[in-house]
């Protein structure tokens, strides 16, 4: 189940609120649990399974950690649990991917291709996982909680499937208790419906554009269509992803949990290194609390920094989907932030102009590696932004102009909606009557939006 | 605390929670849809019901009474059914399981006689016959047959042929406009365009005055040549075969009327790619041959003829070939050519 859909919205959100305001607050986790379990198998049906035995295998490993003492031992359940999690996300994700490549390494069919779905939200749920057990192992968390704290912190709907990737101290107070008043149910409310309009009025809308542009064939594309499809490219995952994860911070906002940010305006700064300090701020978090910083980081040389920094953006390039384009993606990161730091970093965080042009350049081609799996195409794509072109061009001015005439509206007001104005224009005006009418409108076209239309992907779904 | 203080506090919870009782009740109570949404009504709630203007098939019952009006003018003008007809190759002339209307049964059954002009070549529609299968929906049937371009003496053309004809259709012709080259004709397409509101919706800006026009106002007050037609993608989920088949007789009627001297091109639905088929139950091939088979029968082989321009951009199977297309539907731009090419290939040229 996606959040924007109408199933979604007028079934599974009223009947599930409804059953855990009604429920006395001791019993209010389980209902959470249960409710995320439903949730969860709609979508789901077969892999919930896997689900509810990773996070019950985890739960024995991390009882075993809180009790054993003795470092050599720690370690080894440590290590097992890693397997364990880490092992599984290979498994249905990545274990593909491998075969074919090992396969096109030995030049004969060595290993079969397994062809598993891959159980909707894997990448996430692992993630948090790991992070609960690598704190449990650290002793940043004394007493951990029980299992149905564990279960309800794990598949807590909200973040399920999508993210944001929550620290279990972060919830972990909340897990115990959490003050519900109506204005924080409200608050909940407002912010779910702004990301609901962010995801189906501006994500979605750009989206027609950018699968048009898919749908004339790189190969003929002029350069101006070309960058434009990046823009709105860019513009589509920065909203549906955003729109997503402010849904979740609704949702839980509406149950008491204060789940942590996720994108702070990432268009809006100045280099590559800022950007992703406020793009997937929970991602970054994770690769730098439990991969980065336990490698070493940056405090064992300047050549371990740069192989840390290498490991961590193949990985989270290569978290992002099962394919080469993917680890190029991140690998480009790398060599970018690389870049920025023993070079023009500083200059860009001091320059008034020019990091944002950089940062307004970069970022789309980037979007492009991440959209275009298929190498050969990729590669046409990108010549096709610096203006080569192999085939002739089919795209006319005609169009050109038609498609500026058509999406410029849209393309303004996601220009408009990334920058900070939005954010500081809510801040000065809630609580106010505005809002209210605002958020209302929005949540209504949405719907009619979700009602009339079927294009609906969320990107990050299959993850 | 009394109620309206806490409506207060949080306004938007209660209006939300307002309204979606209200539209659960609506929803419940009213029974208008489950017959015209044949989906889950867990999945769309009133909201398509509250805001579609009519039930679609409503629409059609606006065609019957206009088809019934316009016959009388438009025996003065058109060579009704009885005396110009296309012969289908079948002896046995199999039918649609009860989806053909009367007419197309009569054109199935009475033989071909010859047109007023001996000289005059007389186009012949002919159909390739294939097992059927089974279908169980409302909207087609397999009609165990497909429609051959109508075969005539036609010429081999370059582009200038284009200078008078005008294309009209849905998406792709929009495609058409934009990766065809052919900048010399008129284009009267739009995305979404259907055999329904094609001839009276305003899409279009008249050139002369600057102003809205319809597809049926720059027919009236113009001169063309010629007429290429292609809808259908967009109507395979609403009525049915027959439904289609009469609305499009209106608009060819129509065409015809206000454009006698003009070859109409009816040009058969591009098929949707094998995946899109597989998957789809509304937007599958079988559909589009269905279609395809009611709207070739149209053709009379003098003024109206059935182009088949699929030819080079499907498989041996019928299916728009995979790599031709990213989203199972349109082609990319590269390969417009390949229908223009048919297009220059199957041209009727008057002297």
């Amino acid at each position: 189940m996606v959040f924007s859909s109408l199933m979604f919205i007028f079934r599974f959100m009223p009947l599930f609120f409804l059953c855990y305001f009604l429920t006395p607050k001791p019993f209010r986790n389980l209902v959470l649990f249960l409710g995320s379990i439903v949730f969860y198998a709609v979508g789901e049906p077969v892999y919930i399974v896997l689900m509810l035995f990773t996070i019950f295998a985890n739960f024995l490993v991390c009882v075993h950690l809180a009790r054993e003492s003795r470092a050599r031992n720690r370690k080894s359940i440590l290590v097992f649990a890693m397997l364990l999690d880490f092992g599984m996300l290979f498994l249905f994700k990545y274990f593909d991917f491998f075969a074919q490549n090992m396969n096109l390494i030995l030049h004969k069919e060595a290993l079969p291709l397994l062809g598993l779905t891959l159980p909707l939200g894997i990448s996430f749920y692992t993630f948090q996982i790991v992070s609960y057990v690598c704190d449990v192992y650290r002793g940043k968390m004394k007493h951990p909680g029980s299992l149905l704290e564990f279960a309800t912190y794990v598949c807590m709907f909200p973040q399920l499937i999508a993210g944001p990737i929550v620290q279990y101290q972060e919830v972990s107070t909340e897990l115990a208790w959490r003050k519900i008043t109506l204005q924080e149910v409200e608050h909940g409310l407002e912010v779910f419906c702004f990301g609901l309009g962010a995801k189906v009025l501006l994500a979605n809308k750009v989206s027609i554009f950018w699968n048009q542009v898919q749908g004339i064939g790189y190969a003929n594309l002029s350069t101006p269509v070309a960058w434009m499809g990046a823009f709105a490219y860019s513009f589509q995952i920065y909203f549906d992803f955003w729109g997503y994860s402010l849904m979740a911070i609704g949702l839980g906002r509406m149950m008491g949990f204060h789940l942590p940010k996720n994108f702070d305006s990432p268009y809006m700064v100045k280099s590559v290194t800022q950007f992703w300090r406020n793009w997937h701020m929970t991602l970054g978090r994770f690769f730098r609390e439990y991969v980065y910083i336990p490698l070493g980081g940056n405090r064992k040389g300047r050549f371990r920094m740069m192989i840390h920094m290498f490991l961590v953006w193949s990985l989270t390039g290569l978290w992002h989907g099962a394919s080469w384009n993917f680890v190029l993606w991140g690998l480009g990161f790398f060599v970018l932030l690389v870049l920025e730091k023993f070079f023009y970093g500083r200059f860009l965080e001091r320059s008034k102009v020019i990091g944002h042009l950089y940062l307004w350049i970069v970022i789309p081609v980037t979007w492009v590696i991440f959209a275009v799996t298929d190498f050969s195409q990729l590669l046409i794509y990108l010549q096709q932004l610096a203006g080569i072109h192999r085939q002739p061009v089919l795209v006319s001015t005609d169009q050109l102009v038609r498609y500026v005439h058509e999406y410029g509206r849209l393309f303004l007001i996601c220009m408009f909606f990334s920058t900070r104005l939005p954010e500081k224009i809510y801040h000065r005006i809630r609580g106010g009557l505005v809002v209210v009418l605002l958020a209302l409108a929005v949540f209504w076209l949405s719907v009619y939006e979700l009602a009339n239309g079927a294009n609906n992907p969320f990107l990050y779904f299959r993850f | 605390m009394k109620l309206w203080k806490w409506f207060i506090k949080c306004p938007i919870l209660f209006l939300l929670l307002l309204s979606w009782f209200g539209l659960t009740a609506f929803t419940w109570s009213e029974g208008r849809l489950p017959e015209k949404l044949d989906v889950n009504l867990i999945e769309h709630p009133v909201f398509t019901a509250l805001l579609e203007p009519k039930e679609p098939d409503a629409v059609l019952n606006d065609l019957n009474e206009d088809l019934d009006n316009n016959s009388d003018d438009l025996n003065a003008t058109d060579k009704p059914h009885e005396t110009e007809e296309t012969v289908i190759a079948a002896a046995s002339a199999s039918q649609n399981a009860g989806k053909e209307t009367a007419d197309a049964k009569k054109q199935a059954d009475t033989s071909k006689k010859d047109s007023l002009n001996e000289k005059e070549e007389v186009g012949v529609t002919k159909f390739l016959e294939y097992k059927k299968k089974k279908t169980d929906s409302r909207y087609y049937a397999d009609p165990g047959k497909k429609a051959l371009t109508t075969e005539f003496s036609y010429q081999k053309v370059d582009e200038s042929y284009f200078d008078d004809a005008v294309f009209i259709g849905d998406s792709r012709t929009v495609g058409m406009q934009d990766y065809s080259g052919l900048s010399n004709a008129q284009f009267f397409a739009k995305t979404g365009m259907n055999v329904y509101d094609i001839l009276e919706d305003e899409f279009l800006t008249d050139p002369k005055t600057g102003k809205e026009a319809s597809v049926a106002h720059m027919l009236k007050t113009n001169k063309y040549g010629k007429i290429y037609f292609m809808v259908g993608i967009n109507e395979l989920g609403t009525g049915n075969t027959g439904t289609f088949q009469k609305a499009y007789e209106r608009v060819i009627k129509k065409f015809h009327k206000w454009q006698p001297d003009a070859v109409i091109y009816i040009q058969g639905i591009i098929p949707v790619s094998k995946k899109k088929a597989a998957e789809d139950e509304i937007f599958n091939n079988i559909n589009i041959n269905d279609k395809n088979v009611a709207i070739a029968q149209l053709a009379d082989g003098k003024d109206i003829f059935y182009l088949d321009v699929s030819e080079s951009l499907t498989d041996k199977s019928g299916h728009l070939k995979a790599d031709y297309t990213s989203d199972e539907v349109h082609m990319y731009a590269q390969y417009y050519k390949l229908w223009t090419d048919y297009l220059m290939k199957h041209a009727v040229v008057r002297k």
